[in-house]
């Protein structure tokens, strides 16, 4: 299950993203942002599982593509912020 | 047909470019609007497309901005960077895209002038005109008339050295000559999407390495809410819904492209049109050819009007171009004006036999004993429709 959620202003920068994790080999997939986690109207966001997240933070980082937020989704349905 | 028209667009596509745009039109909905697999699948082909530019022109893939044609992208970014009044340094060998911009914008556009095939005379033009005070140098990488190469790389070292942002005109030059946006440090580089990138017409696209002032204003598909245009690229560029079958066919051109030697076949054009320069001079025509050349080229007949010429060649089965070429600055550089010339210009997809077939036409019609019979009309690419 991906419960963690970055989020992307651009779907291109979403897309980039995702290219930069493939390329490392962590799964991911693009969706549109829920809209409690896009307050500002469309966003894009990459899920993935949370334990991959320390790894894709790194390679994000590198590559210099960072999200502009990012949220973990728990139990309860609820989302989390985590520290981008 | 004879197809040797290809600066005006690449009418010969690779196969995969029909088909790409055929499944785009069958298969994908409107790209970053929706979550449903019609929509993705619109979204993927977008992006796969500007993955691809981003690659070919050493580029961030959201530096790559799609537009309706080249002319599009530079009215953008002259409209960035140029106010009135402005002085702005450009070439001789302009497009109408250019100087017809300026003029709306109320610009002073000084002009740069040299002899045609000598780069070397071109930098050092650039280098005397090019001053702190430049609003914006704004340069054709390829004349689309006289197909002379100028030289952009040297051009923007200048533009670096003394903080002048370079606009570089990339229509005769992207798919062909090595163009490259980090190498250049230009602030903007304009391309259509159907000449030598093999994509279909209504494609273009603007590698931006500034922030443009957008020309339409409008949805994103991204921060909807805010009343202002977004403030990150390629958003801010790409308001309404894109022409997704026309960049599904750019991305099959874009794929020939990455599959092929860029170098080679640069080499063979350049072989054609300098098959077809000789001839033309043997039999006695004016002839505009050189050195630094890419796959274009522009010719005279003594006493012979050029659009009637190219009517007669269109009526023997011959595809060219005759007349000022939308560019009559550049005409007015190398003396053809008002008249023009005659330009034949060729691709990936010309076979070696139309230059000769183009010659023997040449000799049969205009150039040789009066009343030469003319030859039946053929097809020598190896793809046409």
């Amino acid at each position: 299950m991906y419960d963690v959620y970055l989020i992307f202003r651009s779907i291109t920068h979403g897309q980039t993203g995702r290219a930069v994790l493939r390329r490392a080999g962590i799964p991911s997939a693009l969706v549109r942002s829920p809209a409690r986690l896009s307050r500002n109207g469309c966003a894009y966001a990459l899920t993935l599982r949370r334990e991959n997240w320390p790894a894709a933070r790194a390679q994000l980082l590198e590559a210099d593509r960072l999200p502009q937020s990012v949220w973990e989704r728990g139990a309860d349905g609820g989302f989390r912020r985590l520290d981008p | 047909m004879i197809y040797l028209d290809n600066a005006a667009t690449t009418f010969q596509k690779p196969e995969a470019v029909y088909r790409a745009v055929l499944q785009a039109m069958r298969q994908c909905a409107s790209p970053g609007r929706g979550g449903y697999a019609e929509a993705v699948r619109a979204e993927e082909t977008v992006y796969r497309t500007r993955a691809l530019a981003s690659e070919l022109f050493s580029c961030q893939p959201e530096q790559v901005c799609f537009t309706s044609c080249a002319t599009e992208g530079l009215n953008a970014a002259i409209r960035t960077l140029v106010r009135p009044g402005d002085r702005v340094v450009i070439s001789g060998l302009e497009h109408n895209a250019v100087t017809r911009t300026l003029h709306a914008v109320g610009a002073a556009p000084e002009v740069v002038t040299a002899p045609l095939f000598s780069p070397d005379d071109w930098a050092a033009a650039f280098d005397r005109a090019i001053t702190p005070g430049t609003a914006a140098v704004i340069c054709t990488h390829v004349s689309n008339v006289f197909g002379a190469v100028l030289p952009i790389y040297r051009i923007s070292r200048i533009c670096a050295e003394r903080g002048v942002p370079l606009i570089v005109d990339a229509s005769q030059s992207a798919g062909i000559l090595p163009v490259s946006l980090k190498r250049w440090r230009a602030a903007f580089v304009a391309m259509p999407g159907h000449k030598g990138l093999y994509g279909p017409q209504g494609t273009g696209l603007l590698l931006c390495g500034r922030q443009p002032d957008p020309l339409l204003f409008g949805g994103t598909g991204s921060s909807s809410a805010d009343a202002q245009m977004p403030d990150f690229l390629p958003d801010r560029m790409e308001a309404g819904t894109r022409n997704v079958p026309g960049i599904a066919g750019l991305g099959a051109g874009l794929q020939y492209l990455r599959e092929r030697n860029l170098s080679l076949d640069l080499q063979r054009e350049q072989q054609m049109i300098s098959r077809m320069a000789d001839g033309l001079v043997s039999l006695g025509a004016d002839v505009y050819a050189g050195e630094a050349q890419a796959g274009v080229l522009s010719f005279r007949i003594p006493d012979t009007d050029p659009v009637e010429a190219a009517g007669q060649l269109a009526d023997s089965g011959i595809a060219v171009r005759a007349g000022l070429h939308c560019a009559p600055l550049a005409h007015r550089t190398a003396g053809t004006f008002p008249d023009g010339t005659i330009r034949v210009s060729v691709s990936s997809l010309t076979v070696p036999q139309a230059a000769e077939v183009f010659l023997r036409r040449m000799g049969g019609l205009f150039l040789k004993k009066p009343g030469a019979g003319r030859e039946k009309p053929c097809y020598f690419s190896k793809n046409h429709v």
